[in-house]
């Protein structure tokens, strides 16, 4: 019995204001993703594909978002007409207010679709041989939790939720994977496993606010044999992203600045262009970004799809210092040449800790 | 210092009682002058328990100010400076960061003196005596003009406070009116409703049908049971088309009522516009304050020069004044470019580049660079995103010398960005939020439905109506936030 796990597809993610024919490139992007792990899972052929929560960015998805995820699951229905696809929703696809609906509804109509949008249920599928609790976000968020227990009628046992797991914690669900026979998890964009059988897919793609973060992440979805408990990790071909190794130069150099910004940039295997490219500064104070204006970086920003320069000052950021304010003022009285002495009784008073009339509260 | 509760009565939020928890969250308000009031409600945080403007008191936990001038600073930082943008903002936040670190100390020995602290640089350095007399003949009239501000003001607040006191009960009589009619209109509807029914049945089961109170068989009473039964239906038809009548009369709002609600509105934007008003007397009292100092510093030093020839001395007073205010611009100074240099790189993290960085500039204390070279012409995006960068480097660079402020509220400038910004300036604040142990972030939602997992708690404010006194009444409700946890184990 072979599942497919995919999660965190955040389609109509949008980002960069670059768009290619009216359509924001990165939501391109991430719908390219998904039609590459379509046509993935068709020649897996699985028995089950689980989709583990943030189908979409936003819990009002734009069209585009609609029309790749209906398309795809058309393709798998007329592929794989005997597939089930269990879906739930993450934090991103989940509207506020709990009586507003969850867009995943929408594709509960489809056939071979479930979607569990609101409460966990646990429903049984290829005639209850396999039986799946599928746990959403809201879920996990309060109590009454849901009570996970496997159905020994079943051939398999499975649990779908989109949640932080935790081995120490206190709160949320329960589950024993010695109980079951794969859990699937979602909301972590980096495929991981958490125990042999408990498992983050990840993302499709590298999205969110830093992807440079995810730059050497692969991004992909997870087959599970059931038999074996086997499961391998699928990668999907996705825009690269690229995180440079944080630059040093000196201050007040702004010609060896761009010379070596020029160098990195030029050593990217394949060229920065279309990539997403983020850069670090290392050691340089936050006016010394100002070196990169012109011609240089207009260019790289225009080669490549988005490019982030940030500086990290030298030894940390600069703070502020807290001072013995009266020994201060001693002292600048010293430099002006007149006797801090004669001022002690005044300085005394000006700089005593009265009470709270200060702050106009009765003392 | 954090807030641990909201609770009064507001004429705009209604009835307030609000617990808020620790870490980063949102409070979501749908409509701009609920936003508008919470962050003014908010923004009275450090300087009283008592209820403010809004009449809604503010529990707080942790260390109170020690004087005035440090509860001036920490709301400065805490809240945002009020109506400030660009220049004015920058050096108000960079004195009142200085403020936090120990120049509050310094601000309050001049109060001490009796000599104040002014905005500006007032050592007279770079002044022209000239230039400074006539700005105080243009600004002599500014002390009487914010006194008679004041006194409007005041008259203004009290009049809307009276009328929104009037509308209030206004309405609620309104609505029990409404309320009652619609009661009394059901009854006599149901009544109908069972006398018709009773009524159908004796016509259709004929004389000898049995009497619908006592049971027994109606014949020869048949007739006179039927006449009063349709006497008493007609009777309740009649008085039931009154109360719809009345019911439908107060379907909409009473004259009078709109009357007052009209006059609130008008009291309301005139208190504003006043406010605004006086707000801008104080800003020229100010510089007439500020003029009068570098005057007089100018013409002492001067004076002192030719005091020193003759063998006269400045009053200790005069001595401690200068050094003072030598000491508090060197702070303001240091806290600008520390300020400066910090807002630099998260102007350029929270814009995503398109603002590289800022710099220094005499004029106008600093402009915004961009990739090829000055924006002259910053866009309002540009705007907000830099006033939100000052906002957090002003309090991360406050925070990282000092225990203060414990917390912040940010709001205003962050419905001004656009959408990835917010996401930027919420991941900022993530990354920020080890340092605090509150980030109240007041906003219209827009950027808690695109990154909800970032905020440890959302919470909506609704006014609701409390069906039977009618009165509005906000309520925190708790919103999916955070990502919830899963338990592996047994």
């Amino acid at each position: 019995m072979i599942v497919a796990h995919l999660s965190d597809l955040h389609l109509g993610y949008r980002a960069y204001d670059r768009t290619d024919r009216g359509r924001n490139v990165r939501e391109k992007d991430v719908a390219a993703a998904f039609d590459k792990a379509v046509v993935e899972m068709v020649s897996i052929r699985p028995g089950l594909v689980l989709v583990t929560g943030d189908v979409f960015d936003r819990p009002d998805p734009p069209p585009g978002a609609l029309v790749t995820i209906t398309r795809g699951l058309e393709i798998l229905r007329s592929e794989l007409p005997d597939t089930p696809v269990l879906m739930i929703p993450g934090a991103r696809d989940t509207p506020r207010r709990p009586g507003d609906p969850v867009a995943l509804a929408a594709l509960d109509t489809f056939p071979q679709v479930e979607a569990a949008t609101g409460t966990a249920r646990t429903v049984p599928v290829l005639d209850g041989t396999v039986q799946v609790s599928m746990v959403p976000y809201r879920a996990c968020l309060k109590e009454p939790f849901p009570v996970l227990e496997p159905d020994p009628r079943a051939r398999y046992n499975l649990v779908m939720a989109y949640a932080r797991a935790s081995r120490a914690g206190r709160w949320g669900p329960v589950v024993d994977p010695a109980a079951w026979d794969y859990v699937a998890l979602g909301s972590e964009h980096a495929h991981r496993s958490v125990a042999e059988n408990v498992v983050y897919a990840g993302s499709l793609e590298r999205v969110g606010p830093r992807p440079w973060r995810e730059a050497a992440v692969e991004k992909g979805f997870v087959v599970v044999n059931l038999e074996s408990r086997r499961s391998t990790f699928h990668s999907i071909s996705v825009r690269p992203v690229v995180a440079l190794a944080p630059i040093r130069v000196p201050a007040d150099d702004p010609e060896g600045l761009r010379a070596r910004v020029r160098e990195v940039t030029d050593e990217v295997p394949g060229g920065i262009d279309g990539k997403i490219v983020h850069l670090t500064l290392e050691g340089l104070d936050g006016r010394d970004i100002l070196g990169l204006q012109g011609d240089l970086l207009e260019s790289l920003r225009r080669r490549a799809l988005h490019l982030t320069v940030e500086v990290s000052p030298a030894g940390g950021e600069t703070t502020l210092e807290t001072f013995d304010v009266r020994s201060l003022v001693r002292e600048r009285l010293g430099s002006a040449g007149i006797d801090p002495g004669r001022h002690e009784e005044r300085l005394e008073e000006l700089f005593s800790d009265r009470s709270r009339r200060d702050v106009g509260e009765p003392s | 210092m954090r807030v641990l509760r909201l609770e009064g009565d507001s004429p705009i939020l209604g009835r307030v009682d609000i617990s808020v928890p620790a870490g980063l969250v949102a409070l979501v308000v749908q409509d701009g002058r609920g936003r508008r009031a919470l962050t003014r409600l908010l923004r009275q945080v450090p300087l009283t328990h008592v209820p403010g403007e809004e009449g809604v008191s503010v529990v707080l936990e942790g260390e109170r100010p020690r004087s005035r001038e440090e509860a001036e600073a920490l709301c400065t930082l805490w809240a945002g400076p009020d109506r400030l943008e660009g220049e004015e903002m920058f050096r108000v936040l960079a004195a009142a960061a200085a403020g936090l670190v120990g120049g509050w100390r310094v601000d309050r020995a001049l109060a001490r003196l009796g000599r104040g602290r002014p905005t500006r640089d007032v050592t007279g350095r770079g002044a022209d005596p000239a230039e400074l007399r006539a700005r105080i003949r243009r600004l002599e009239d500014a002390p009487e003009t914010l006194r008679r501000l004041e006194r409007e003001t005041r008259e203004l607040r009290g009049d809307h406070a009276e009328v929104a006191g009037d509308l209030e009960a206004a309405t609620m009589t309104w609505l029990r009116e409404r309320q009652a009619a619609e009661t009394h209109l059901q009854a006599y509807r149901d009544r109908a409703r069972e006398l018709k029914a009773r009524l159908h049945h004796l016509e259709s089961s004929g004389h000898d049908v049995a009497c619908p109170t006592c049971g027994r068989v109606l014949g020869d009473q048949y007739d006179e049971v039927v006449e009063e039964l349709r006497e008493e239906w007609e009777s309740v038809v009649q008085d039931g088309s009154w109360w719809k009548r009345r019911r439908e009369q107060l379907e909409l709002k009473p004259d009078a009522l709109q009357e007052i609600e009209g006059r609130a509105v008008r009291l309301q934007a005139a208190t504003e516009s006043c406010a605004e008003r006086l707000e801008r007397a104080r800003s020229q009292v100010a510089e007439l304050e500020d003029a009068r100092l570098r005057l007089g510093h100018l013409e002492r030093r001067g004076g002192a020069s030719g005091a020193d020839q003759a063998g006269v001395r400045a009053s200790p007073d005069d001595e401690l004044q200068r050094v003072l205010l030598e000491l508090r611009e060197d702070l303001t100074r240091e806290a600008e470019e520390g300020l400066l240099e910090r807002a630099s790189r998260y102007v350029c993290r929270l814009s995503g580049g398109r603002i590289l960085g800022l710099s220094a500039a005499t004029d106008r204390g600093f402009a915004l660079e961009g990739v090829s070279g000055r924006l002259r012409l910053p866009a309002e995006e540009d705007r907000a995103v830099t006033e939100v960068s000052l906002r957090l480097a002003a309090l991360s660079l406050v925070r990282s010398a000092s225990d203060e402020p414990e917390s912040m509220v940010l709001a205003g400038p962050l419905e001004r960005l656009e959408q990835e910004a917010g996401l930027r300036t919420v991941e900022l604040l993530q990354a920020l939020s080890p340092r605090f142990e509150q980030i109240l972030l007041v906003t219209r939602g827009d950027v808690v439905d695109l990154y909800p997992e970032a905020f440890d708690h959302v919470f909506e404010l609704r006014p609701l109506l409390d069906g039977e006194a009618g009165s509005r009444v906000s309520a925190l409700r708790a919103l999916p936030a955070g990502t919830g946890e899963i338990r592996i184990g047994h």
